[in-house]
C-alpha cells in the first residue's frame, strides 16, 4: 500500500508521512524546516551539522506551520537564520536550482504589506551580480523575485498581495536550458528567458533567511518555515504538489 | 526581567571610548539562553554609530543610571559628573524614553529605550518604527 500524505494510519493502512518527508523525498541539497522549539541551531535535515543555520535573535515555536510544526517569529527588525556554511556554498548550484519558502506575515494589528519597508524572505547572494532573492517590497502589498546571474537580471513581482495566511513562495532557474519559472502557492506566475551565468560562491553574510545579509538589512516580519534548497529546477508539478501540506 | 529593545546612538564620543561602549552593551542582558530571542543581539546602523540590541535585561540594567555607570566607567571619572537629561519620543504609539548622557558639558551618546520599558510587543513595534523613521541610515535602498 502506498503511503499518502495528510492520511491516517487506520485509512491507508500505513504510516501517515510528514510534509518534511514529503519535501525530503523530492532530494533536496539542503532543508531547514525551522520547526525548533529551542536551541540556537537551525537543523539541515540533508546534511546535518555541515549545514546547520543559526538563528540569531527569532522567537522559536512562534506559531503553527503549514503543516501544524513550529515555526519562529522573525521580528522585522534584528532577527534572521544565518544558513550559510562551506559545505552549503560548495554544493549551492547558481545554474540549476530551486528554492522555496513558505511564509506568513505579522498578525494584526501589523500590517508588513503596507508598512513601506523592503523585507526579505531568503536571500542566496555570492555578489551584487549574482543573487538569488524573494522579498517583500517597500511599495504595498507586492512580493518580488529575483534571479540575477552575471549582472543579468530576471524578475517578476506579484501585486494585490494581503494575506495574513501561510503562503509559499518558489522560483526553480535552468540556465542549460535558459528559463526560469515562479510559483506563488504552487501556481506559476510567470518565466524568463536568456538566463545569465552565474559566478561565485555564497557569501557567508549574505546567505540569510528573513534578512539580506546579517546585519540584518531589510529584515522579515512574520514567521518563515520549510526552506529547502535544491541543485536542479523543479517541474510545475513537483511544486505544485509540495504546495499541498 | 525586561524583554525589549533599545538604540544607543553615538554623540559626541572617541573612537576608542566607543568601541569600549559597544563591547559593554554586548555584554548586557542575557547571554546564554536556549532561546535566541532572549539572547543579547544587536543591529548596527550602517555608519556604525549607532547600535540597536535587544535581549532580556535584568531591570536595572536598561536604567538610566546603569548607562550613566557604564560612562563613568570608561571615562575613568565619579558617576556624579556624568549628566543626563530624560525626555521621550514615540515612534509607534507607545512611547520611548530617551537618555542623553553628557560628561563636561558635552553629549556623549543617547539612549533610546523604545517602549518605555512597556511590554516587549510594545518595544518591538516603537523599534521598527525608529528604523523606518530612519530608514535612510538604517537600511540599504530599494
Amino acid at each position: 500500500m502506498g503511503m499518502l500524505y495528510g492520511a491516517s494510519r487506520a485509512l491507508l493502512g500505513g504510516a501517515k508521512k510528514s510534509y518534511i518527508d514529503k519535501v525530503l523525498a523530492t532530494n533536496p541539497i539542503a532543508y531547514w524546516p525551522q520547526n525548533e522549539k529551542s536551541g540556537l541551531v537551525a537543523i539541515d535535515q540533508v546534511n546535518s551539522p555541515a549545514q546547520d543555520g543559526a538563528y540569531t535573535g527569532v522567537t522559536l515555536n512562534a506559531l503553527a506551520g503549514p503543516d501544524g510544526q513550529p515555526t519562529p517569529f522573525f521580528d522585522g527588525a534584528l532577527d534572521f537564520s544565518n544558513i550559510h556554511t562551506a559545505t552549503l556554498a560548495g554544493a549551492f548550484n547558481g545554474a540549476e536550482g530551486t528554492v522555496m519558502v513558505w511564509a506568513r506575515v505579522a498578525q494584526p494589528p501589523d500590517d508588513p504589506w503596507t508598512d513601506g519597508s523592503i523585507r526579505i524572505l531568503l536571500e542566496l547572494r555570492a555578489d551584487a551580480q549574482n543573487r538569488v532573492v524573494i522579498r517583500k517590497n517597500a511599495g504595498a502589498n507586492t512580493l518580488t523575485w529575483i534571479y540575477e546571474a552575471n549582472n543579468v537580471v530576471e524578475t517578476v513581482s506579484q501585486a494585490g498581495m494581503m494575506t495574513t495566511d501561510w503562503f509559499m513562495v518558489a522560483m526553480a532557474w535552468d540556465k542549460p536550458n535558459e528559463r526560469i519559472d515562479y510559483y506563488l502557492d504552487g501556481a506559476p506566475i510567470g518565466f524568463d528567458i536568456s538566463l545569465g551565468a552565474w559566478a561565485g560562491l555564497l557569501g557567508a553574510t549574505t546567505t540569510v533567511v528573513g534578512a539580506t545579509n546579517t546585519t540584518p538589512a531589510t529584515p522579515w516580519h512574520g514567521y518563515l518555515a520549510h526552506v529547502p534548497i535544491w541543485d536542479r529546477a523543479l517541474a510545475p508539478a513537483e511544486i505544485a504538489d509540495l504546495a499541498v501540506v | 526581567m525586561w524583554h525589549g529593545y533599545f538604540v544607543v546612538e553615538r554623540a559626541t564620543i572617541g573612537g576608542g571610548n566607543w568601541d569600549a561602549l559597544r563591547a559593554l552593551f554586548e555584554a548586557m542582558g542575557t547571554l546564554d539562553s536556549v532561546f535566541p530571542a532572549d539572547n543579547n543581539h544587536k543591529r548596527t546602523r550602517l555608519d556604525d554609530d549607532a547600535v540597536i540590541h535587544e535581549s532580556n535585561f535584568n531591570p536595572g540594567e536598561v536604567s538610566i543610571g546603569d548607562f550613566k555607570q557604564l560612562l563613568a566607567d570608561e571615562f575613568g571619572v565619579p558617576v556624579e559628573e556624568i549628566g543626563s537629561v530624560t525626555t521621550a519620543d514615540d515612534y509607534a504609539g507607545h512611547g520611548t524614553t530617551v537618555w542623553t548622557f553628557s560628561y563636561n558639558a558635552v553629549d556623549r551618546f543617547i539612549v533610546r529605550r523604545f517602549g518605555g520599558g512597556g511590554t516587549w510587543q510594545e518595544s518591538g513595534a516603537e523599534c521598527r518604527s525608529y528604523i523606518k523613521l530612519y530608514q535612510a541610515a538604517w537600511e540599504l535602498a530599494e
